[in-house]
């Protein structure tokens, strides 16, 4: 057992010959809420899978609680929820009748709130899944991976097609659990003010790759959009460190870039005779920023 | 206790509910010895990360703005910052940036800033009592 209760190390996953995957390293430590970003195709779904012990990776290490979620024995399956991105319950059972079975296999299952949440969420638990709609699926999906009451929660994109106030509940009871028994949370999502009001740590991947791996607080302080002014001369002769992006004009030069040491940056500007303005993003600026082209 | 945040704003949540606790203590709306609620409460009825709400906590008890009793809960203890004068400067820096910025674009003359800023001061009297 270590610090993290989601890891992969140096992992690579292929379908056929595309790349999936490659060489991440992932660590969402115990008791975080992790928001992993990426844009549609960036191999998100293909992490949750490695994770949730349904494939394994190609090369490398996929480790939740520090084993092996593919080798998983009964009781430490029940310790790990996930709700998939496509649901794949049974359609001819009813909410109800799921409920009682998983009750019947698992001992800390909590029928009592499954029911709760079910009811909150206004969805009948006597209609066959097959008669819901793909958002009320994809509900039922997660209350019966909250009711698991697990230590590691893995939800691949639980909040597509609902609509605002069911995202509210869902989140709610996420944060319950996070609350009441510290459970590690790795959620990804497409709707961002989703995860930024919840999540502590955020992953960005694209390309199969981890582009950033951080606090959303510190990205939140870091990461700005720094705009340098000075005259033309004196402008063509600043190096700017290292950034996700970078325009310059005339008089002026816009840059987004991680400002972890402002005061280097601010004594080499003002040597050079300019001045510059450091302005905040909100996380989907900073998203667009480096998951962007 | 109501909080408005803002989560998509570019200033991080913990901050917003930061800035908004300590004006609540520094001017006296929150009084020395008034009972926070808990880290858990806070973070139910804002739908947050218990975990921004308990970076909110040690921050202000490292500002000395509150103090938790084992067991019994968080207090106001406005006694004071613990940090030094040279730290809370450099905190306040951007802020006063920001207002010498607004007033050269306004065109509103110094002296005019000054009687403004003890304007503001004054309606803090709590605060000033207390640093005096």
């Amino acid at each position: 057992m270590n610090d993290y209760a989601v890891e992969t190390i140096q992992v690579d996953r292929y379908f056929a010959k595309v790349v999936a995957v490659r060489d991440l390293n992932l660590r969402v430590p115990r008791g975080s809420l992790c928001g992993l970003l990426g844009r549609n195709a960036a191999g998100k779904s293909t992490v949750m899978r490695m994770l949730a012990g349904l494939i394994k990776p190609h090369c490398g290490r996929v480790l939740v609680h520090g084993g092996d979620p593919f080798i998983f024995n009964a009781e430490q399956r029940a310790a790990l929820g996930y709700v998939p991105e496509r649901i794949v319950l049974p359609l001819f059972l009813t909410a109800e009748k799921l409920i009682k079975f998983f009750a019947r296999l698992q001992v800390n299952y909590d029928s009592t709130q499954a029911t709760g949440l079910l009811a909150k969420l206004e969805i009948n638990p006597r209609r066959k899944i097959g008669e819901l709609s793909l958002g009320q699926q994809k509900i039922v999906s997660f209350v019966l991976a909250v009711a698991q009451r697990p230590t590691v929660l893995l939800l691949d994109e639980p909040s597509a097609n609902l609509d605002a106030v069911a995202r509210r509940i869902m989140l709610d009871a996420v944060l319950e659990l996070a609350r009441e028994q510290g459970t590690t949370v790795l959620l990804s999502t497409h709707i961002l003010s989703d995860i930024e009001r919840v999540a502590d740590q955020i992953a960005i991947i694209a390309h199969g790759t981890l582009k950033i791996a951080d606090s959303l607080d510190r990205l939140k302080e870091t990461i700005k959009r720094v705009r340098i002014v000075g005259p033309h001369e004196a402008l063509a002769g600043v190096v700017v460190p290292a950034s996700f992006s970078l325009r310059r004009a005339e008089t002026e030069i816009e840059a987004v870039m991680s400002l972890d040491n402002e005061e280097a940056l601010a004594q080499s500007l003002r040597a050079a005779g300019c001045s510059y303005e450091a302005n905040p993003l909100s996380l989907e600026d900073i998203f667009v920023e480096v998951a962007g082209p | 206790m109501f909080f408005t945040l803002h989560p998509s704003s570019g200033v991080p949540l913990y901050r917003q509910l930061f800035d908004q606790l300590r004006h609540r203590i520094v001017s006296g709306q929150l009084v020395d010895g008034a009972q926070l609620p808990s880290v858990r409460e806070l973070a139910a009825q804002l739908h947050l990360n218990p975990l921004t709400v308990s970076k909110v906590f040690s921050l202000l008890e490292q500002g000395g703005l509150v103090e938790s009793r084992r067991g019994l809960g968080t207090f106001v203890a406005h006694r004071g910052p613990s940090l030094t004068l040279a730290a809370r400067v450099k905190q306040l820096r951007p802020a006063v940036e920001q207002v010498a910025a607004s007033a050269a674009h306004l065109r509103v003359p110094e002296d005019e800033v000054r009687r403004l800023l003890e304007e503001a001061f004054a309606r803090l009297g709590h605060y000033q009592e207390q640093s005096a």
